[in-house]
């Protein structure tokens, strides 16, 4: 369906609505509806209690019980369960006096501001904010589908079923296999996610099959906190040594894909065939469908916004945050989404209470694993210049010491960081 | 290592405890922690006694590179004076009571402050015997932490009366009779300095005794007494122990 034909629909069902619903909103208690209850929505609904405690804020989301993309690697290589990264919208609903409906939106119609709902009545809106995450791209590349994805190379960069499945291929290794993982270009979900991943396969490997490795093929030539995680790599898996458990081979050496062969679990690269044991494709990105059927997207598949306030370029009123986003400097992580949906919500509160915006300030800390007693970690804060989010000096990445206990103060700040995360969006 | 508790001052210390019928209770107390699964391992005297009666002396010009070098700084502040609220200083503290906190950590006694007590034993499993005496003597020939500026006085003063007098109808001990004086030190391994102390690290860490969440203490003294507490007296006592840090620009 296009947004075309979706507004039609809207129209028609519009006729249906309750008078009430039309009603002029100016004088009533402002209604704000956010879509999507990952780090990003959950964090606006919650902190927009917080800002504006008279308005009325409800939360659409499908499921019932929230797995986040966090520390999913960490179910794959066995440190968590899939519990230990599933929330619910309990405390939402009670503290923070959300009305959450576990339905879909189907439709958007930005003249009345109204949304529709699969089941629900449709919703009517002073302020929507949009939190619809990311989606995949098949890509060029040959003999990789959906189907592909979902049996034989599985991504796991949604956590839920994609992460049991790349669990159980992992596990179902012969002594001394190849674990393949395709990493994505930018922009993408989680930019140290694949590398984080690649060495939490690795440290699973030293204990459980310790002549495996782990082959990168990254149609890039550098990423994020590289410096540390190459180190670490050093240190810990021999990187750079005839013996390494990770070999990475990046653009300039034909680290670009070609095609697959699924029944075979063959990947062409630029650099050659490589035979796989073990394959984690992660599919190049855009904004999540969701963003794509309301009208929100530009033609390289994102959402332009106005940098202070999160509103759509292109759909007035409507705010879109997290991933989808386009955040120039800032990457597409859940802390950006956590940092994006406070500024969003304030400005919603100040817009509604016809004050203006200020100038926002925001934040991004990525803490990763390069082992269980590792981290590497960058920290950067931002500001609007000119509509373009900045990042400030006041930033950095893990240094290269040759103190014990600086990568093991990063690992043990990394679960610290975690749990207050994770309270922080959804408790 | 210096060692400041004699035969005499831990003979009077089982002397007290007897007086107060405190020992044999430490298990009973560890067990009100319901949030923790298993009991909490706890020091015997003659154990902790000892342990750090292996301790060597220390060496602080060690200790000070190993106070950035091990990233103590990172939170316990350039010199071991904390800049923060929710962290102690450590400087001015007593060697034996520095040695006994990093080997409480070490062997995973400390569980209080829920999962943050973490940080403190997974850093501490990387130092050996020796470099805990060189970090000890480090604090140890600093001056009292300075008055942390967020010291209220009128509650310092109503602190005052019952850390030197204690509460005999609440079975309350003068706090100074084992802290001392000024809070400069304690007659046992395992009662700290106070003077100068954070006072929100204090009040955490008197709440983690009343809740039983603490057991670093031998013999379960401090949750006896922490128990009978009021969160007002608390604070009081917090503030009064932070106002007898060392004054800027005074020389101590």
């Amino acid at each position: 369906m296009n947004r075309r034909e979706l507004l039609k629909a809207l129209g028609a069902s519009a006729l249906l609505l309750p008078a009430s619903a039309l009603a002029k909103t100016h004088n009533k208690t402002a209604h704000v509806v956010i879509v999507g209850g990952g780090i990003g929505g959950a964090t606006a609904a919650k902190y927009l209690r917080l800002a504006a405690p008279h308005v009325q804020i409800t939360l659409v989301e499908p499921v019932k019980r929230f797995i986040t993309c966090l520390r999913s690697t960490d179910v794959i290589v066995g440190h968590m369960s899939l519990d230990d990264i599933t929330f619910t919208y309990d405390a939402l609903r009670a503290k923070y006096r959300v009305n959450v409906i576990h339905d879909r939106v189907v439709g958007l119609n930005p003249d009345k501001k109204t949304v529709q709902l699969l089941n629900g009545k449709p919703l009517t809106y002073d302020r929507l904010v949009v939190s619809p995450g990311v989606d995949f791209i098949q890509g060029d590349v040959e003999g990789y589908n959906r189907e592909v994805s979902e049996t034989v190379m599985p991504h796991g960069w949604k956590a839920g079923p994609q992460t049991l499945l790349l669990k159980k291929q992992l596990e179902a290794m012969p002594q001394g296999g190849t674990y393949v993982m395709v990493a994505p270009p930018l922009p993408y979900r989680c930019p140290p996610g694949p590398y984080e991943r690649a060495s939490l396969v690795a440290e699973w490997f030293q204990k459980h099959n310790p002549k495996a490795k782990v082959v990168i093929l990254d149609p890039k030539d550098s990423f994020t906190k590289d410096v540390p995680f190459k180190k670490a790599w050093e240190r810990l898996y021999g990187f750079n040594t005839a013996n390494s458990m990770i070999e990475w081979i990046p653009a300039a050496q034909g680290g670009k894909m070609l095609r697959v062969d699924a029944a075979s679990k063959t990947l062409v690269a630029e650099a050659g065939s490589f035979k796989a044991d073990a394959v984690n494709y992660i599919p190049p990105q855009r904004a999540g469908t969701l963003a794509f059927r309301m009208g929100l997207t530009n033609r390289e598949g994102w959402c332009p916004v106005d940098r202070r306030t999160f509103e759509s370029s292109i759909i007035k009123d409507v705010h879109v945050i997290g991933d989808a986003a386009i955040a120039d400097t800032m990457p597409k992580s859940g802390y950006s989404a956590n940092s994006q949906a406070k500024v969003a919500v304030q400005a919603i509160a100040d817009l509604l209470a016809g004050k203006t915006p200020g100038e926002p300030a925001m934040i991004n800390v990525c803490y990763s694993l390069a082992g269980q007693d590792y981290g590497v970690s960058i920290a950067d804060i931002f500001k609007v210049v000119d509509n373009r989010i900045v990042k400030l000096p006041a930033s950095g990445v893990s240094p290269i010491t040759d103190s014990p206990a600086q990568p093991l103060l990063e690992a043990v700040y990394q679960r610290n960081w975690h749990r207050t995360f994770a309270n922080d969006c959804f408790a | 290592m210096n060692k400041t508790f004699t035969s005499p001052s831990f003979a009077a210390r089982l002397a007290t405890l007897a007086t107060w019928g405190l020992l044999g209770l430490s298990g009973a107390v560890a067990a009100q922690d319901a949030k923790s699964v298993t009991p909490m391992p706890e020091w015997e005297y003659t154990q902790l006694e000892q342990a750090l009666a292996k301790a060597s002396q220390g060496n602080p010009e060690s200790g000070k590179h190993l106070h950035h070098y091990m990233y103590c700084s990172a939170c316990h502040g350039d010199d071991g004076n904390s800049p923060s609220r929710n962290w102690p200083s450590l400087t001015g503290q007593k060697p034996d009571y520095v040695v006994k906190t990093l080997l409480d950590y070490k062997q995973d006694m400390r569980r209080d402050h829920y999962r943050k007590a973490q940080v403190m034993t997974r850093i501490s499993q990387l130092l050996n015997e020796n470099q805990m005496a060189d970090l000890a003597a480090y604090y140890a020939r600093q001056a009292a932490p300075s008055v942390p500026p967020q010291t209220n006085l009128k509650l310092a003063r109503q602190g005052a009366k019952l850390a030197q007098s204690g509460d005999e109808k609440r079975g309350i001990s003068a706090c100074s009779s084992c802290h001392g004086e000024k809070g400069e030190s304690g007659i046992t391994p395992d009662t700290p300095a106070l003077a100068g102390q954070t006072p929100e690290y204090f009040v955490q860490a008197m709440q983690m005794y009343k809740a039983g969440m603490r057991s670093s203490d031998v013999g379960g003294v401090m949750r006896m007494f922490a128990k009978n507490l009021t969160e007002k007296e608390i604070q009081a006592l917090a503030h009064y122990y932070a106002s007898l840090g060392s004054v800027p620009g005074k020389d101590n």
